[in-house]
């Protein structure tokens, strides 16, 4: 308190200057520090008090002077035209306002299959992304929205420590595929193909390795006779593979309309200021069509990211141009097609690739591969029984 | 008649109080007038009594009519009946 008031140190001297002292003290004035050199009297009062000592020496016949002038209410006094001073205290306080109920960053916990990006741009629909008052948000409703929008998620909680919001995320864990083996199924071919790989786990084998099988052929039978003229319904389970061929058409057209990339790449920077950008750039990118990309690096201090760094933005411009392929250039295109699709679809599966048989076909417009491939695959297939009950019973 | 005079002084608590808080500050309560003052004695009257604070560097604190006290390195306090 003695620092936060106005305190007024004041020198009196004068011939009756024990009159005056005893006459603040009469008066009830708080006097601190009183001292007496040569005759000469020293004393901290208030400065409300000042009129009020002042009068009193006056009657006393007594000459005051203030010789400081100290305490927080005087700092201030002085510091009342610096309007720098009171605007950034100002601005302190609406920063601080702002950064407490604005969301400044958002943490998304516990996803593994569902991406950051994915729950972002769920967030940003449902009304929380950076910049948004919080005290608007309805977490609440937040949370089932956000679980209805993706179906994967399980169960999702959302908070918020201060400016920053953390999505805590369950993900919905897939049960396991259930194998009925109480419904009687037959396993048949899939593919018009050449056995050769059998194991039959439950069932009769109808086929033997190296016969030929058409697709819909029973190879595994669920129907078994057990010698006493009855039929015993199972569920027929094997492991059948085959020599079969499969035949894919691709197409590269000589002339076609599409995407043509420059070489002039534009990158530009923004500076990512709690979630506020500002260009640091000039001019915008000079392209009507380009495809975007943008990487955030954020700044570290003592160890701890903090929301505040520069977003790199790569700007690639495109035009939709036509395009004219020479037959050299078209039959390329079409190896790298077939080539692609046998890694897409052949390349980490069950199917083994044993030969393939390439016929050419060209004319004005565009250039066609027939591919014959003959491949090495699983072919069987569950395939339930259906049987009419009254005619069981009449076998 | 004097002996009565004091029991009631003390009855209705309008005897001097003197507080000395080791050598560094005297507490006056029934301080009437202050008679002398400077850095080395601060004399003042009570009701019934002459208090001379002797010392070092003395400075004097009042917040109400009554009580002052006395700061400073604190020599001696003398006490002397105020003459009828």
């Amino acid at each position: 308190m003695k620092h936060i008031k106005e305190i007024l140190s004041i020198k009196a001297s004068g011939d009756n200057i024990y009159r005056f002292i005893n006459a603040i003290r009469e008066a009830h004035i708080v006097c601190t520090s009183q001292r007496c050199v040569n005759g000469i009297f020293f004393a901290d009062i208030h400065s409300r008090d000042f009129k009020r000592i002042k009068s009193l020496a006056e009657s006393s016949s007594v000459q005051i002077t203030v010789i400081k002038d100290s305490g927080l209410m005087h700092k201030l006094r002085q510091y009342r035209f610096r309007y720098g001073i009171v605007l950034g205290l100002m601005l302190m306080l609406g920063a601080v306002f702002y950064f407490s109920n604005t969301v400044v960053t958002i943490e998304v916990c516990g996803s593994s299959k569902v991406t950051t990006a994915q729950v972002m741009a769920a967030l940003e629909d449902i009304g929380i992304y950076k910049g948004r008052f919080i005290p608007d948000i309805d977490f609440h409703n937040a949370e089932q929205r956000l679980r209805l929008s993706i179906p994967q998620i399980a169960w999702t909680g959302i908070r918020h420590t201060g400016s920053r919001i953390i999505v805590d995320i369950t993900e919905a864990v897939e049960p396991p595929e259930m194998v009925n083996d109480n419904i009687p199924c037959n396993i048949v071919s899939t593919k018009d193909a050449q056995i050769t790989y059998t194991e039959v786990y439950a069932g009769q084998l109808i086929k033997k390795k190296g016969d030929g099988v058409r697709k819909g052929g029973i190879i595994v039978s669920g129907i078994a006779d057990d010698g006493k003229g009855h039929f015993l319904k199972k569920h027929a389970m094997g492991k059948i593979r085959g020599i079969y061929t499969e035949k894919m058409i691709f197409t590269q057209p000589f002339s076609i309309s599409g995407k043509v990339y420059g070489e002039d790449i534009q990158k530009r920077k923004y500076l990512d200021f709690f979630g506020m950008r500002i260009p640091m750039f000039i001019n915008d990118p000079d392209t009507e069509t380009f495809d975007y990309t943008e990487q955030v690096n954020n700044f570290s201090m003592f160890g701890i990211e903090i929301p505040f760094g520069i977003v790199h933005c790569t700007y690639e411009p495109f035009k939709y141009e036509k395009t004219e392929y020479s037959p050299e250039e078209a039959e390329k295109k079409l190896e790298e097609k077939a080539s692609l699709y046998e890694k897409n679809f052949y390349g980490d599966s069950d199917i083994t690739v044993l030969d393939r048989e390439i016929n050419k076909i060209s004319n004005k417009e565009e250039m066609v591969f027939e591919v014959t491939y003959k491949l090495e695959g699983d072919i069987g297939e569950d395939k339930e029984i259906f049987a009419d009950r009254q005619e069981w019973k009449k076998r | 008649m004097n002996k009565w005079l004091e029991k009631g002084k003390r009855f209705i608590h309008m005897d001097s109080q003197i507080q000395i808080t080791g050598s560094s500050s005297v507490m006056v309560d029934g301080c009437k007038k202050i008679l002398e003052y400077n850095d080395i004695l601060v004399k003042v009257k009570t009701w019934d009594l002459i208090v001379q604070v002797w010392g070092s560097g003395l400075t004097v604190s009042g917040f109400s009519s009554d009580i002052i006290c006395i700061y400073g390195d604190i020599r001696s306090v003398e006490l002397e009946r105020v003459s009828a």
